[in-house]
């Protein structure tokens, strides 16, 4: 008997993702739900019968094939028996291939996920709901899940996901519609959304909650199943790649065991992790080929730069803020002037540092608090100001927003105090 | 040696969710382990039972639905052999079901067949 502890790490949570493609091809969108619960029945099923009769030989096509059965026999019921094979006939293959296909099951799958995927990134949904769909059905989380991942409400994910479903039925979409033309157009918008399942993870403090860096290491395989794929795998999705493992490989350096931040110059570098940087640096390569310069490349090139320094000495922080600058030019956010003006100031002193974050307007710092006042802070300390340096550390102390983040901060006054 | 039924019971108006992929592979790796903890106790890994029924009354009257007297439903059961209750109960605190937080009752069977 095989043993289900025998089933590779997250198994059902990412077949979930591909079964529910996989069916939704075959039944339409409008049966987004149905696949849904039948995947779910399914592997409500495997509980009971796997310790029982052993783990089959391939998961994966039992679980497929019990989830279109319990489909048919509830279309069936709904008297609509013919739509699933009217639905799985009129592709381009013919039903009597059904064997065949469960086959290619492997093949054919990943590009049914990432339609799936581009689906719930279609710009008439909200992001947020975007992301709370996708998380639902190609990333195979429960709803609990994702509201503790999001830090939200049972019931405001269960409204996402509800207004998420109602745009895809008003707008009658479906997997169809994804031409190649459409699907390159609509890579930015998906980036974006597995960038905002990424920063909701990475915000997270280490070991507060596990299922926030699940949804880091979830965010990473979407990116990767984008960057693999023929039609979207441009060098700025591979790029994008390589940015989100460069971060996640520094993750563990950057939150001491109390769930505190640490500060870039006093990170023990060893605790990085040298396997994905390397990886990253392969999807790196696969980035540089074209003369694409995307927002990723230079956020990945000025990743690249931190993890290639010894130390914190060792930085160049010549090429990191020539780097900020051109990425400044193109997306003058207030954070990325923020990090270019601190990035500067290590080039050229921290007196031109204060001079670029003062030029942010009041509206601009309201959106990047407390960073702002805590990198003000850190200059003046630099330019051996204490007084006005605790003056800016007290009031972002005043705006902290989390407890590790208060907490932080109390030690950067406690210390100067001590210098004083 | 004597047998017991395991009869597992849900709560009926619980208002959680439905458990996740990742919450059921880690459900079905308990079964796995209990299945293999107490291999030679339990005789019958048993079933689950659907959540609709019939309920034939005295008089012949069939009800829809399974007889909820208490609020909680019968989900499955599963048969083991142990010496005693004692033992029986032992097999049974480690059974997913008590695992995950439900409720089993255990019965011994009469032996009268």
């Amino acid at each position: 008997m095989n043993s289900s502890s025998e089933l590779v790490e997250h198994f059902f949570r990412h077949e979930y993702g591909r079964l529910v493609a996989l069916l939704t091809r075959d039944l339409g969108v409008r049966n987004l739900e149905l696949a849904e619960d039948v995947v779910q029945s399914a592997m409500s099923r495997a509980l009971v019968t796997w310790p029982r009769s052993g783990t089959p030989s391939d998961p994966t096509a039992w679980l497929f094939r019990t989830a279109k059965n319990l489909a048919i026999d509830s279309l069936r019921r709904q008297k609509l028996a013919d739509e699933y094979s009217e639905a799985a006939c009129s592709r381009s293959d013919d039903c009597s291939r059904e064997p065949l296909r469960l086959l290619e099951l492997d093949s054919e799958i990943g590009d049914e996920t990432l339609r799936l995927f581009f689906l719930c990134c279609h710009p008439v949904i909200a992001i947020e709901s975007q992301v709370a769909l996708a998380l639902k059905t190609v990333s195979g989380f429960g709803i609990h899940e994702i509201a503790s991942g999001l830090q939200t409400s049972l019931a405001t994910v269960e409204k996402r996901l509800s207004r998420a479903k109602e745009k895809l039925r008003e707008h009658q979409l479906e997997f169809s519609d994804l031409s190649p033309t459409a699907i390159v157009e609509r890579l930015p918008a998906v980036l974006s959304t597995i960038y905002l399942i990424f920063n909701e993870g990475y915000a997270a403090s280490s070991g507060e909650n596990a299922i926030r860096l699940d949804l880091c290491w979830e965010a990473i395989r979407l990116a990767k199943m984008v960057a693999a794929h023929p039609l979207c795998g441009s060098p700025e999705a591979h790029a994008f790649t390589a940015l989100l493992l460069l971060h996640v490989a520094r993750m563990y350096g950057r939150i001491d065991t109390n769930g505190l931040v640490v500060l870039l110059a006093e990170q023990d570098r060893a605790r990085w992790d040298g396997g994905l940087i390397r990886e990253a640096m392969a999807y790196a390569e696969r980035a540089a080929q074209g003369t694409e310069l995307s927002r990723f490349h230079l956020e990945a090139a000025i990743a690249w730069e931190h993890c290639r320094a010894v130390d914190f000495s060792q930085t160049d922080w010549s090429r990191i803020a020539n780097l900020y600058e051109m990425l400044r030019q193109r997306f003058a956010t207030p954070m990325i002037r923020l990090n270019a003006a601190v990035a500067r100031s290590y080039v050229d002193g921290p007196l031109v540092g204060t001079k670029l974050l003062l030029e942010l307007d009041d509206v601009d710092r309201k959106r990047i608090r407390p960073w702002w006042d805590c990198c003000m802070a850190q200059m003046y300390e630099r330019l051996e100001q204490p007084e006005k340096a605790l003056s800016h550390w007290t009031d972002a102390s005043a705006l902290a927003a989390s407890e590790p983040q208060r907490i932080f901060i109390h030690r950067q006054m406690e210390r100067l105090n001590r210098l004083k | 040696m004597p047998k017991y039924l395991l009869i597992y019971r849900d709560a009926v108006d619980s208002q959680q969710p439905q458990p996740s992929p990742e919450e059921m592979q880690e459900f079905l790796k308990l079964w796995d382990g209990w299945f293999k903890q107490f291999e030679g106790k339990i005789v019958d890994m048993g079933d689950g039972l659907l959540p609709t029924g019939r309920v034939l009354q005295p008089g012949g009257v069939v009800a829809d639905g399974p007889y909820v007297e208490a609020k909680e439903m019968i989900g499955g059961f599963s048969v083991v052999s142990a010496a005693s209750y004692d033992e029986a109960v032992e097999v049974a605190k480690h059974c997913p079901i008590a695992v995950i937080g439900g409720a089993i009752e255990i019965r011994e069977f009469a032996g009268y067949v």
